[in-house]
C-alpha cells in the first residue's frame, strides 16, 4: 500500500470505495511535492491545497472508471494531474502565458475534464447557496436517489405531494442560479 | 402539460416508476416529439451535473478533512491570498494596533496609549499580535472533527436577552457573513449575537481574522442564513471625501444608537492608510459598527477612538474591507450582490431601515 509503488488491484479497490486510510496516505505522500511545485510557480498555500485536492478528485474519478490503467506510480501520475491543473489556472490568470503554455500540453487531463470540473465547481457553489430545506431536498432527491416519501418523512411534509412541489422550486431557483452564476464567471 | 408536469414526470420515468403502458406511452411522445425529447435530454443531463457536483463536493470535504489530519503541523486559520511574511504582519499588528487597556495609564509612553478600543469588556484588548496560542491551535484542528457538533450549536435557536453587549456586528450578505472588529472575538470561536426588532438571536462562527487590521468576519448557519434578508447598504468603492457626514448605529448600550459624524482626516492612528478619522464621538460597544454615508453606502466600519482627543473615532476604509472579501474569495465566497441602495428623503427613514442588520455582539 505504498503510493510510490505501482497500482495494484488492491490499491485500485481501496480508492474506489474511497478508503479514508488509503487516501490519507496517498494525501500525505503526495501533497508535499505538489504545495511545493505551486509555491515556487506563484501560487500560495491556498492555491496548492485547491488543485491538489481537485486533482485527487479527478484521479478518484478515474480509478472508478472500469478501463483505468495507470503505468507510473500513484504519486508522479497525482502529481502530474496537480501541476496541470494549476498551470492552466495560470494560464487563466494570464500569467506569463507562454511560459506554460508548451508544458501543458502534455495531455495528462482532456479539455471535457477540465470543463467537468468547472461545472461540478459551479454546481457545488450553487447547491450551497440554495439555502435549506432546498439543499436537503436537492441532495436527497438527485445525490441519494431518495424517494419523494422518504424526503417528506425525513423533512416532516405532510405528504410526498408537499415534498414534490417544494422539489420542484427548488429545482428551478437551482437551475437558474447555475445559468446566472455560470454567465457570471465568464 | 406544465413545466411542473413534466418534470414530475421525468422523475417517474428516470425512477422507472411508471406502470408499462405509461412507459410506453412517454417513450413514444420522446420518439415523436423532437421539443420534448430536447427537454427531457437537457432535464437528465442537468441532473446528472447535480449528482456530479455533489460527489465531487462530498471527496473535496473528504479531502480537506484528511488534510487537516495528515497536516496537522500546518494547520491554522484562513490566509487570505496576499503576500505579506507572517513575521511582518505580527510586528505591524503589534506597532499599529494593540495596548491592554488595563495598562493604559501606566503605559503614556509607550507607542499607542492613545489609542483605544472600543469593547466594553475588559478582557478583550489582551496583546493579540495574531500569533494564536496552542490552545487555539488545537481547538481548530478539531474542528473538522466536531463537525457536526459545530453544526447543532450554530443552528441553536436562541432567545433574546437583554445584557450588556460587547460591541456590534453587521451584516454583509444575506449568505450569513458578519464582519466585526477582530479584537471583539478574540480568543473566541462561536460568538453568540442578537438582534432586538427581529427577535434573532443565534451563535455565529469566526471565520476569518484578518492579521494585520482589527477586522474578522463571522457567519451563522446556513439554516438561519437563508432566513436573512439581503442588506439595504452596498459597500462605497471609495472612502468619503474631507468633510463629508457620515453617521454610525451601534450598540453602546442595549439600545442601538444612533451617531454622526463627519470625516477629518484621510488616514487613521498615525497616518495609518487603511483607515480615516472621523470627528464622531464613540463610546465602548461601538466597535464594529457599521459607518454610512448619507445616500446608503457602507464606508467602513469603526474599530478604536482617541483616548486623549475628544471624538477622534478610527474607522476602518471600505476599499480595505473589499480588499479582503476579494482575496478571500476561494475560502469563503462572500456575494455581495443581492445588497441594495434605496433612497429616503428623512435620515429617520433610512435609519430604521438599516438597524434590523446590525447585531449586538456578546
Amino acid at each position: 500500500m505504498n503510493p510510490n509503488q505501482h497500482i495494484s488491484a488492491e490499491m485500485i479497490e481501496c480508492i474506489r470505495k474511497e478508503d479514508r486510510k488509503m487516501l490519507s496516505k496517498i494525501y500525505a505522500e503526495t501533497y508535499p511535492m505538489v504545495a511545493k511545485y505551486v509555491r515556487e510557480n506563484s501560487g500560495t498555500e491556498a492555491d496548492a491545497q485547491d488543485v491538489f485536492q481537485d486533482g485527487f478528485y479527478l484521479f478518484i474519478k478515474k480509478v472508478k472508471h472500469s478501463d483505468f490503467e495507470l503505468t507510473s506510480k500513484i504519486s508522479t501520475f497525482l502529481f502530474g494531474i496537480s501541476r496541470n491543473l494549476w498551470l492552466k489556472e495560470l494560464t487563466k490568470k494570464k500569467l506569463n502565458e507562454s511560459d506554460y503554455k508548451a508544458e501543458l500540453e502534455v495531455g495528462l487531463i482532456e479539455e471535457d475534464e477540465h470543463q467537468q470540473l468547472a461545472q461540478n465547481k459551479l454546481m457545488k457553489k450553487c447547491i450551497d447557496l440554495l439555502g435549506e430545506p432546498c439543499k436537503t431536498i436537492i441532495v436527497q432527491f438527485y445525490f441519494f436517489q431518495a424517494s419523494m416519501q422518504e424526503i417528506a418523512e425525513k423533512l416532516n411534509y405532510t405528504n410526498a405531494n408537499n415534498a414534490k412541489n417544494q422539489k420542484y422550486k427548488c429545482f428551478v431557483r437551482l437551475k437558474k442560479m447555475v445559468l446566472k452564476e455560470g454567465t457570471e464567471d465568464e | 402539460m406544465s413545466e411542473e408536469e413534466k418534470i414530475a414526470l421525468f422523475d417517474a420515468y428516470l425512477a422507472k416508476e411508471l406502470a408499462e403502458q405509461a412507459r410506453l406511452e412517454f417513450e413514444l411522445l420522446i420518439e415523436k416529439n423532437e421539443e420534448f425529447k430536447t427537454e427531457f435530454e437537457a432535464y437528465k443531463s442537468f441532473s446528472v451535473q447535480i449528482k456530479a457536483g455533489e460527489e465531487y463536493g462530498r471527496i473535496k470535504t473528504k479531502l480537506a478533512s484528511i488534510h487537516s489530519e495528515t497536516q496537522k503541523e500546518k494547520a491554522g486559520v484562513l490566509r487570505p491570498k496576499f503576500y505579506i511574511p507572517m513575521i511582518a504582519a505580527a510586528i505591524i499588528t503589534l506597532v499599529v494596533i494593540i495596548v491592554p487597556t488595563q495598562f493604559e495609564s501606566a503605559s503614556e509612553d509607550t507607542a499607542n496609549a492613545d489609542y483605544q478600543e472600543l469593547s466594553t469588556a475588559e478582557e478583550a484588548a489582551e496583546d493579540d499580535t495574531d500569533d494564536y496560542s496552542a490552545e487555539y491551535e488545537a481547538d481548530n484542528i478539531n474542528d473538522v472533527d466536531s463537525a457536526s457538533v459545530q453544526l447543532s450549536k450554530l443552528d441553536e435557536e436562541l432567545t433574546y436577552k437583554k445584557g450588556d453587549p460587547k460591541g456590534t456586528c453587521f451584516l454583509i450578505s444575506d449568505q450569513g457573513y458578519f464582519i466585526t472588529a477582530k479584537h471583539l472575538v478574540y480568543k473566541k470561536k462561536y460568538v453568540k449575537i442578537q438582534q432586538r426588532e427581529s427577535g434573532q438571536a443565534f451563535f455565529t462562527e469566526v471565520v476569518y481574522r484578518d492579521s494585520l487590521l482589527d477586522f474578522a468576519i463571522l457567519k451563522c448557519s446556513d439554516k438561519i442564513g437563508s432566513e436573512l434578508k439581503a442588506p439595504p447598504y452596498k459597500l462605497s468603492n471609495t472612502a468619503p471625501g474631507l468633510g463629508d457626514d457620515v453617521f454610525t448605529l451601534g450598540y453602546p448600550k442595549t439600545d442601538i444608537v444612533f451617531t454622526k459624524g463627519s470625516v477629518s482626516s484621510a488616514n487613521g492612528f498615525r497616518s495609518d492608510s487603511m483607515t480615516y478619522e472621523v470627528s464622531m464621538p464613540a463610546n465602548k460597544g461601538n466597535s464594529g459598527a457599521p459607518l454610512f454615508s448619507n445616500d446608503g453606502k457602507l464606508v467602513g466600519f469603526v474599530i478604536a477612538n482617541h483616548s486623549k482627543k475628544q471624538s477622534v473615532t478610527y474607522v476602518v476604509k471600505p476599499s480595505f474591507i473589499q480588499d479582503r472579501i476579494d482575496n478571500l474569495q476561494d475560502s469563503l465566497n462572500i456575494n455581495m450582490k443581492h445588497n441594495y441602495i434605496r433612497n429616503y428623503s428623512k435620515t429617520s427613514q433610512r435609519v430604521k431601515k438599516l438597524s434590523p442588520f446590525v447585531f449586538e455582539l456578546y
